[in-house]
């Protein structure tokens, strides 16, 4: 019996040798270790065997068993991933087609460099308000210190509307309806549409500005200097510098109009199309707070101090991205917008 | 305002080269706006003199000069003018010269007689008009100079923009006066004497003022026997310089002293008053009035007047009148110099809408100190150019002598302002500079008298501007305020940039779009929300301008419009901005708007013919909402929207309230526009929809048990509309505890549903919060709420 195993074992890897597909080792397995396979034959010969040699032949039969069910899986695993290997090598994919996608869209370059003004005097603490387009002439005009029959209205060539109103040439008019309703210590930054009427390269009856204000006991001219400074290097970049030029606002006293230096040229060609030379680039008007703006909404011009400030947003946007047309803006042209 | 460094020069010694000057008036609040180099195109251009003249021996209208052009030096020049006479000064073109405009000189030969060069005329010397005859330079010019320095043209033009609280600025004397303080330099007087008959010109003229408000000072000179010409070169090409048109003598010198000076001026002629009486008053009602550029005006009773007995013949401070106007045959002038109130002037000017030189000073307030003596310069200048002779005396009616208050000045509020520390000699100093009266008032204070040209000083605050504008800006040091970090709990609302963030990413580019909108296009694209009146704009750019919009949408289709134009296609925008309207006040309100023609941009094969359809547009607002983590909105069909395909839109409802639309451009609104559709349009109102936001978020437990599916199909009339069942699902109170979800998942038309007949397939999920739900449980619910569908809608099961 001994021997017939053995002949057994001998037929069973001879036969898996042999074998060269998955299904060949199947059927081999079911002739050898099925049910009604050859070794489960010679299992039920064991009955036939005298007890005492049981032991051994049966310790013996699951040795082979064993081996020849080790033997199959190995050869089946190895079968089955050549099978895989022989299909991936088949499978091809021409890698230059193109993907689906949906073409995102982009922020307009306005609202872009608006969110980034506002957010770097977000990160100073400043807080953001808001107000209407469609202002009365008080809040646009005599609360900031324009008197009537004055030609400092001549800077601002107004949109009049009914009753009295105008769309607002300035954000400033929020000024003072945050102030109107709320007591220093006040840092506020104010972005919005403003209006005025102008249209060339330069101009577009409708642009954006971006105004802010600071009141609380002991704000100096020194600290306007040192928040725009700080503002602007972290708007343009940490080596622009400022110009500060006395200039005249009706609600600002010292007034200045701030130039950045040229971020085409630095200030280093005579040539240069963007600064014309001079090297450098008006970006801001600000100024200390008028004592008449601080008289007209109630504050004691004695006991507080403040700085206001504001900046064209096309115009910032046309140095950072060096737009020379503002109508580019109003055209919301998809190859002007993608670009951003 | 534009002044020459030559004029400047006459004021003030021009030591400081010309780049830093710019500089430091720049800073200091005088912004140069440009600099230009006059005469340098006059260059080649140099002062010879007719030795000899003799005819052309074979051209009856050409002469042949020869003219000393240096030294010995003598050339021969064919010239076809008819005053060349021996002995003038005239102006040399010799070969190789380039005249203005570029004009090259050559040696030629004209009809057989060689010419070395041209004799100029002022017309191609770019000086002036004439061009018939050439140019006499003055009998004392040096040979070989260049014409621009005989003729005082070689100068520096200053262009500076003066604000408009700086009225002293506008005049060569008040930019010498800055200059002056800001260089330290003193200021030379200009020494007027004024050479007077014996006649005294209270004889020949009184002036009353009716009202000292609009007028506080009036000041009338005669000169008489003057002759009317052109002015002499050297004072056109100073007027030409500044941008002034040279006139004639006596007008040039009103002009000349005005630019000089800042005192506007004006000339009548004297013969031509009705009466020798001058009353300023306002115009009450006289009717109108002929300016002296022919127009009749129309006066308002406050307007100013300068009348003689009943008749206006001048408007004060904005134009004289026709009648009194200077001519060739004027002989007695009556020149006026008076301060004119600024309010006055630039209502007048305003309403008018006629704007002078005069007026613009005006409105930006004259020195009343400053205007005698502006009479006299004027009255001196013009006996030298016309010859006149000066009538003695002036009449000088200033009913009341305003003193300038003085201004309290504390030291220690310019350090606090200033945010620095600047000595009271400093200070002193700095204000005496700009010609002001400084006295000791306390120790920690002065008091400070302001020149009287100075009308913007007024205010302690006012001075202080003053100082660090002479300190200079670039010299208060630069610092941090020491400040609470935050003084608001509100915190900043990004929502809409999370929201423009969001669309770019569904593939919409946002559009800025203007506020303005025609009438037509707010009618035809008029609010959903209701019926709205338009805002109007009382002074439109254009009638495209003539409203503001109420809704985003008309700009959308124009941007949708130019988009495809320029061959963009496909095209997806989006727009949150302001919509206006009026109530008893007004109203604004921010709206989200987006447009799609004729599809998304998408990238990939098999895209190309691909267009949007309702479904797209009405995903892509679901996904806003989905984003918004708003619940259930109600859609209905919306018809009767003038722009809109009225059976492709819908009308979007939250909470019972209209929220949005989105819906198809009308083809008819297509055609109008030039736009091939498909164009899908959605308007959402975005303060609304925002309310509706979950202020904060609460976390639900994940479910513990699963759910179970079931689905169930219904056949419907074509036009049953899809969200009853899902509406009729949620409602049904019997299995409500645990139905989670209903949606439809598939809709059919075709064999074998009946034609006029739709298949709809909903699939509804159930589950318990604290069990497995058993088969057995589902089936009986499912089929319980399966027969309440089939009976309460009417609907057949497939």
């Amino acid at each position: 019996m001994r021997e017939q195993l053995e002949q057994i074992h001998r037929d069973a890897l001879a036969a898996l040798q042999a074998a060269s597909t998955e299904a060949a080792v199947e059927q081999l397995r079911a002739r050898f270790l099925g049910r009604k396979g050859l070794l489960t034959e010679v299992v039920r010969g064991l009955r036939d065997v005298p007890p005492a040699g049981r032991p051994v032949l049966g310790a013996y039969l699951n040795e082979i068993k064993d081996d020849v069910e080790r033997r199959v899986e190995s050869s089946l695993a190895a079968l089955r991933a050549a099978a895989r290997e022989r299909q991936v090598a088949a499978e091809r994919t021409d890698v230059t087609l193109p993907g689906n996608w949906r073409v995102p869209g982009r922020l307009h370059p306005v609202t872009q460099t608006m969110e980034h003004i506002v957010s770097i005097f977000v990160g100073m603490g400043f807080d953001v308000a808001e107000g209407p387009d469609i202002e009365d002439d008080y809040h646009n005009f005599t609360a900031l210190n324009f008197p009537t029959d004055h030609p400092a209205r001549d800077m601002q060539d107004t949109f009049f509307v009914p009753d009295d109103h105008v769309l607002r040439t300035h954000t400033s008019p929020v000024q003072i309806r945050v102030m109107e309703t709320r007591q220093p210590p006040l840092r506020v930054v104010v972005p919005g549409a403003t209006y005025r009427i102008d249209s060339d390269v330069t101009h577009s009856p409708m642009f954006h500005q971006v105004e802010g204000f600071m009141v609380d006991r002991h704000i100096t001219f020194g600290d306007l200097k040192g928040v725009l400074t700080l503002a602007m290097q972290r708007l343009f970049d940490a080596d622009t510098r400022l110009r500060f030029r006395a200039s005249f606002f009706p609600f600002t006293e010292p007034s200045a109009e701030v130039d950045i230096s040229c971020q085409i040229c630095g200030g280093r060609d005579a040539q240069c199309k963007v600064c014309r030379g001079s090297g450098w680039l008006e970006v801001l008007g600000a100024g200390l707070i008028d004592p008449n703006v601080f008289a007209a909404v109630g504050y004691d011009p004695e006991a507080v101090s403040g700085f206001a400030f504001g900046m064209g947003v096309e115009r910032i946007a046309m140095l950072r991205y060096q737009i020379t047309d503002i109508r580019l803006f109003d055209a919301n042209d998809l190859r002007f917008l993608r670009q951003f | 305002m534009k002044v020459t460094w030559n004029w400047l020069a006459e004021f003030v010694e021009m030591e400081m080269p010309l780049a830093r000057l710019a500089d430091r008036l720049t800073l200091a609040g005088l912004e140069i706006e440009s600099i230009e180099e006059r005469g340098r195109e006059l260059a080649d251009v140099r002062c010879a003199e007719i030795v000899q003249v003799r005819p052309h021996p074979d051209a009856e209208r050409l002469s042949v000069c020869d003219v000393r052009t240096s030294g010995d030096a003598i050339a021969t020049v064919v010239c076809g003018a008819s005053n060349v006479r021996a002995g003038e000064r005239v102006c040399h073109a010799a070969p190789g010269a380039t005249l203005p405009g570029g004009r090259r000189i050559e040696a030629t030969e004209i009809r057989g007689v060689a010419s070395a060069g041209m004799l100029c005329s002022e017309a191609e010397l770019d000086l002036g008009p004439d061009s018939v005859g050439i140019l006499i330079l003055p009998p004392d010019a040096a040979i070989g100079e260049r014409v621009a320095v005989v003729l005082g043209v070689e100068d520096i033009v200053l262009d500076i923009a003066v604000t408009p609280n700086r009225g002293d600025c506008l005049s060569v004397l008040g930019i010498a006066r800055e200059i002056a303080a800001l260089t330290g330099q003193r200021l030379r007087r200009q020494r007027v004497s004024v050479r007077e008959t014996q006649e005294s010109v209270t004889s020949l003229i009184a002036i009353r003022i009716a009202d000292d408000d609009f007028c506080a000072r009036y000041v009338g000179r005669v000169i008489s026997g003057v002759r009317i010409a052109p002015s002499p070169l050297w004072m056109q090409c100073r007027l030409r310089a500044v941008g002034m048109r040279p006139i004639n003598n006596v007008v040039d010198v009103t002009n000349y002293v005005m630019v000089e000076r800042g005192q506007p001026l004006h000339a009548f002629d004297y013969d031509r008053l009705p009466r020798q009486e001058i009353l300023v008053r306002r115009a009450g009602s006289d009717p109108t009035f002929t300016t002296l550029d022919g127009q009749a005006r129309t006066l308002h009773p406050d307007d100013l007047v300068i009348s003689t007995g009943d008749e206006p013949v001048a408007i004060a401070g904005v134009m004289g009148g026709a009648h009194t106007e200077v001519t060739p045959s004027t002989r007695r002038i009556l020149l006026e110099s008076a301060w004119f109130n600024p309010g006055t002037v630039r209502r007048t000017s305003k309403r008018l809408g006629l704007h002078s030189e005069s007026s613009y000073r005006f409105e930006r307030q004259t020195d009343i100190e400053g205007v005698p003596l502006a009479a006299d310069r004027a009255a001196a200048l013009i006996a030298r150019l016309a010859g006149g002779a000066v009538a003695h005396g002036r009449v000088d009616a200033y009913p009341a002598v305003r003193p300038v208050a003085p201004i309290a000045l504390r030291l220690k509020r310019v350090d606090d302002l200033l945010g620095m520390s600047i000595p009271r000699s400093d200070v002193i100093a700095k204000l005496k500079a700009l010609g002001m009266t400084v006295t000791p008032a306390t120790r920690g204070a002065l008091t400070v008298v302001p020149p009287t040209y100075r009308a913007d000083l007024l205010r302690e605050i006012d001075l202080i501007e003053e100082i660090v504008r002479l300190v200079g800006y670039e010299n208060v040091p630069t610092t941090l305020p020491e400040c609470a970090l935050a003084s608001s709990a509100v915190a900043a609302d990004w929502r809409q940039h999370d929201l423009k963030c969001f669309l770019a990413a569904l593939g919409f580019s946002e559009a800025v779009l203007a506020s303005f909108c025609s009438a037509r296009l707010n009618a035809l694209f008029a609010a959903w929300d209701g019926p709205r009146t338009p805002v109007v704009i009382r002074n439109p750019l254009t009638q495209e301008h003539a409203e503001l919009r109420l809704s985003l949408c008309s700009g959308l289709v124009r941007a949708v419009r130019h988009n495809l134009d320029q061959g963009n296609a496909p095209v997806a925008l989006f727009s949150i901005g302001k919509v206006f309207w009026r109530t008893t006040e007004f109203a604004e309100g921010w709206r989200l708007a987006g447009a799609i023609c004729p599809t998304l941009p998408q990238r990939g094969l098999g895209r190309r013919d691909v267009v949007a359809e309702f479904a797209d547009a009405k995903g892509v607002v679901e996904a806003l909402l989905h984003f918004l983590a708003i619940g259930e909105v109600r859609w209905t069909a919306a018809a009767g929207l003038p722009a809109f395909h009225p059976g492709k839109t819908a009308r979007i409802e939250l909470s019972g309230g209209p929220i949005g639309i989105v819906g198809a451009l009308h083809p008819a609104t297509e055609e109008e526009f030039g736009i091939t559709g498909p164009c899908w349009l959605f308007e959402l109102d975005l303060e609304r929809l925002l309310q509706y936001c979950p202020p904060r978020i609460v976390f639900q437990d994940l479910p513990r048990f699963p759910a179970v599916v079931r689905d169930v199909a219904v056949v419907a009339e074509d036009t049953f509309a899809s969200d009853r069942v899902i509406r009729f699902v949620r409602e049904w109170n019997t299995a409500a505890p645990w139905i989670e979800d209903v949606r439809l998942f598939d809709q059919y038309v075709g064999a074998p549903i009946p034609a006029g007949k739709k298949s709809l397939a909903y699939s509804i999920s159930y589950r318990a919060p604290d069990r497995t739900l058993t088969d057995a449980e589902v089936n009986a619910m499912h089929a319980d709420l399966v027969a309440a569908i089939q009976s309460a809608l009417n609907v057949e099961l497939r």
